[in-house]
């Protein structure tokens, strides 16, 4: 195993320094970095030219130069990386740095939230293979396929962004639109919840009688000026939740599990009160980050208590609705930063350029929702494609192993349907998807070219594609270098993973 | 395989003969892959709409052919300006069929936009067309060279591969742009096809992999052939399911990929129109103008649609394992029945065979 990986980053090493070598000459041969400096009329210009050519060792011809370059590069090694100066005279090495933050920003936020989405729908949809769900699923993914990023971002923009800002002005959900999203959400639930008519039409008429009075209660609260969840909807959500997770986990059947979750559910929204206190002295990041684990040990212990023979699976449970109970307190918060975000944005919140507002300073609430705001937006448009292909890979996937026969013997010695989906059939399936999300992870992360110059999103992409107008020879270098080296760092990933999880595959 | 032909219904007893009823009576395979092909009705109707598409694009704008200039129907050129007929250039298109002279509208400065969406369609489909042939050639031929000799040649062959795949397109364009500017897209599409091979070729290369490994090919290495007939003869034709379909979607993939390259400004270059050249052009008068916006964007869209859905019924056609399983009565044709039973009680021979489709 060991000499296995060993002898692949060493050719990952050969590899990068082949392709940044064809990338050196092609990009030095892309154009001229003096371009803008011939045209110019600054009374200086001959030395201003002199100047770039000293700076950037533009006497030497590319092959060459690229050696130089390989140089800095070479450096990490005595600590102290050197990736060149951009054509104004910084540092490559500062400038990367500030990008690669906000596009890992963007990237992963959009991916975690492509893969959960993607794979559950897909999931579902195989199924349900066949049903309305499923033929809706397929073509909506077909559409998405279909889009061009920079399409959809601009529409995103320019459409959505506006209509939803004109919208906050006087958010009342109209009649015609409550009817149509609750008539979708009954349509989206009766399906995946499946069964024959009866049931299809309980399910429908349920799902869409509750979206609809949700609906309602926002408008009549005006919850989407002021919104916030209470302890109130944070328990009813908990509780949700905790019944969901004990039915995927365990089954309701196991009575320790479902209390022990149920428990956490409405200790969540008890301790709404005293952490309310830790979010007003304690207004950080890593303290946030502390009251998670804390929730977290919360979780364990009450599982731990609770169970009886069994206890793993009751702690289980029980971790992981504390984790959704916790992000929903902190979810509250955070929307509590919502008016005043409105009123300092002049109304119009959505924002569908840069990552932050400028000279914005506030508490971190407000910061985070500021994020929100900006993100919103490219994520959305990242997330839409890669949830489409997700969706199609989960759904074959989940379709394959459903017809094997290790699935076929776990239901002939009479597993129930749910033991044999979520402990036979899910983990399966999820092993080749293991692989293209790190195959995609790799992929994205210089692949948000388009969404970030669509949202001016300061990220590597942008940085690439303004360094290539004007010949920036060092910046693109220096993007390349980190796009490839995680491109070929989770190439390794999606190998090793897939024999990990696979032990029938054996890497060699 | 006892007797095949046991399975084909005697002549005359007027049952219908399905193709999975038909392979057994022995239907060569491509004639199986073109019935199943034909079957899908989706791919069908993609089919029809890109060569209407093609049809249109060519017919209406003409276009050059080493110089040859093929006139077109339409009488207006997609680089000359008009006068704006209406505020702002809006489309004179009144529903339904009063066209106008210019239903797609124009621009600000009075190109019509018909014809430019229409010479952007054509480039389109030209790049797709070239990419596909070049990536495929390329591919097919590293892929298969690799997986059939092994060893040496294919850690030299996998390793040159991983070199082009993260090689970054949009430098590519980039290069090419501001070095052959002029050339348009044929120069774009086969340096792009030279770069896109990559995946392609570790597909084919697993193909081989495990094809090499089959016996007919010791039965054909026992009985003299070369490698050069194994290759092409033996193993090639048993990977066109996994190629065909993934060139075809590697085009449509062209597609979107050119449409980025014009959008970031590193692909096709003004005076020439792509459509992803005028979707980054008049991006800010989407509000102001939004035909400028949804014609190209619209076509776009559903030619990479119609090629996706192509190269899925080329999937479902070429893979032997599926068998459509008849689908268990669903809600709606549950409720279908409960609607359709008053009336199906007048004919006896439909109230005969429903309880037979009820059942579950």
């Amino acid at each position: 195993m060991w000499s296995y990986v060993l002898r692949r980053v060493l050719i990952a090493i050969l590899v990068i320094f082949a392709a940044s070598f064809l990338v050196y000459v092609l990009a030095a041969n892309s154009g001229d970095p003096l371009e803008e400096l011939r045209g110019s009329t600054a009374p200086n210009k001959e030395a201003l030219i002199a100047a770039r050519i000293q700076l950037l060792h533009l006497d030497i011809a590319p092959p060459l130069r690229y050696f130089i370059w390989l140089g800095g590069v070479l450096k990490i090694f005595i600590g102290q990386l050197d990736l060149g100066a951009t054509l104004t005279g910084s540092a490559v090495t500062t400038v990367l740095s500030q990008s690669m933050w906000s596009t890992l920003q963007l990237v992963s936020i959009a991916t975690v939230l492509a893969i959960l989405f993607g794979v559950s729908i897909g999931m579902i949809s195989a199924l349900r293979q066949y049903s309305g769900f499923d033929y809706s699923v397929t073509l909506i993914a077909f559409f998405f396929f279909a889009l061009p990023t920079f399409w959809v971002g601009q529409l995103l923009k320019l459409n959505i962004a506006i209509a939803f800002n004109d919208f906050l002005a006087s958010p009342q959900i109209p009649p015609v639109w409550i009817a149509v999203i609750a008539l979708v959400a009954a349509f989206v639930w009766a399906s995946a919840m499946g069964g024959q008519l009866k049931r299809f039409a309980i399910n429908f008429g349920l799902a869409g009688v509750l979206t609809a009075g949700i609906l309602i209660y926002v408008n009549l609260t005006d919850s989407i000026r002021h919104p916030n969840l209470g302890p109130i909807w944070i328990g009813i959500i908990g509780i949700a939740a905790a019944v969901v997770i004990t039915q995927l986990t365990t089954g309701l059947s196991n009575r320790r599990a479902l209390f022990s979750a149920l428990t956490v559910a409405l200790l969540g929204a008890i301790l709404w009160w005293p952490v309310q206190f830790a979010f007003y002295y304690l207004a950080e990041w890593w303290a946030m980050f502390g009251l998670l684990l804390v929730a977290l040990a919360i979780g364990a212990l009450v599982g731990w208590l609770w169970g009886g023979d069994d206890r793993g699976v009751s702690i289980r449970a029980a971790m992981i609705t504390a984790f959704i109970s916790s992000l929903l307190v902190l979810v509250d918060r955070i929307l509590g930063a919502w008016p005043d975000y409105v009123s300092n944005t002049g109304g119009r919140p959505i924002s569908t350029i840069g990552s932050e507002t400028p000279g914005l300073n506030g508490s971190i609430w407000l910061t985070s929702v500021d994020s929100f705001a900006h993100i919103l937006l490219p994520t959305v448009t990242i997330m839409l494609i890669s949830l489409a292909s997700y969706s199609r890979y989960s759904r074959g996937s989940l379709l394959e192993v459903m017809s094997m026969d290790y699935v076929r013997t776990a239901r002939a010695k009479g597993l129930n349907e749910r033991t044999v989906i979520m402990r036979h059939a899910f983990r399966n399936a999820l092993i080749p998807i293991a692989t293209i999300v790190a195959f995609d992870l790799g992929g994205l992360i210089g692949g948000a070219v388009i969404t970030e110059t669509v949202f001016a999103w300061r990220g590597m992409g942008t940085m690439f594609v303004q360094a290539l107008k004007v010949v920036d020879l060092n910046s693109i270098m220096g993007v390349f270098l980190v796009t490839s080296i995680f491109a070929l760092l989770f190439n390794l990933l999606a190998d090793i993973t897939y024999s990990v999880l696979d032990p029938r595959i054996r890497v060699s | 395989m006892t007797n095949p032909l046991a399975a084909i219904p005697p002549e005359g007893s007027g049952e219908i003969i399905t193709i999975e009823q038909q392979e057994t009576a022995g239907l060569s395979q491509g004639a199986i892959v073109r019935r199943r092909f034909f079957r899908h009705v989706g791919a069908m109707v993609s089919l029809g709409v890109v060569l209407l598409i093609v049809i249109i694009a060519f017919s209406s704008v003409g276009f050059n052919i080493f110089g040859w200039k093929i006139p077109g129907w339409w009488p207006y050129d997609y680089t000359n300006y008009f006068p704006i007929e209406r505020p702002g250039g809006a489309p004179t298109w009144d529903l339904p069929f009063s066209f106008g002279s210019h239903p797609f509208g124009q621009d600000d400065i009075g190109h019509d936009v018909f014809a430019q969406v229409m010479r952007g369609t054509q480039q389109s489909i030209i790049l797709m067309v070239i990419y596909g042939g070049v990536s495929g050639v390329i591919g097919v031929a590293v892929g298969a060279v690799a997986g059939f000799f092994r060893g040496r040649v294919d850690a030299v062959l996998m390793r040159l591969t991983d070199v082009i795949i993260i090689v970054p397109v949009v430098l590519l364009g980039a290069v090419i742009g501001r070095t052959y500017g002029s050339l348009g897209v044929f120069v774009l599409a086969l340096t792009l096809g030279a770069f896109g091979w990559a995946i392609l070729a570790r597909l084919v290369r697993g193909e081989f992999l495990s094809l090499r490994e089959r016996e007919f090919v010791d039965a054909a290495r026992v009985a003299g052939a070369s490698n050069a007939r194994i290759i092409f003869r033996h193993i090639l034709p048993n990977t066109a399911g996994v190629l065909i379909v993934n060139v075809s979607l590697t085009m449509s993939a062209a597609i979107l990929l050119e449409a980025a390259l014009s959008y970031l400004g590193f692909g096709i270059n003004p005076p020439d129109v792509s459509l992803g050249q005028i979707l980054a052009h008049y991006q800010s008068a989407f509000a102001t103008r939004p035909w400028l916006f949804w014609w190209p964007g619209i076509l776009l869209i559903i030619i990479v649609l119609a090629i996706n859905f192509i190269g899925d019924g080329l999937r479902d056609a070429f893979d032997p394992r599926q068998r459509r399983m008849p689908a268990r009565p669903g809600p709606y044709r549950e409720l279908a029945q409960i609607i359709g039973t008053p009336f199906r009680r007048r004919t006896s021979t439909v109230a005969a065979d429903s309880p037979e489709e009820t059942r579950d």
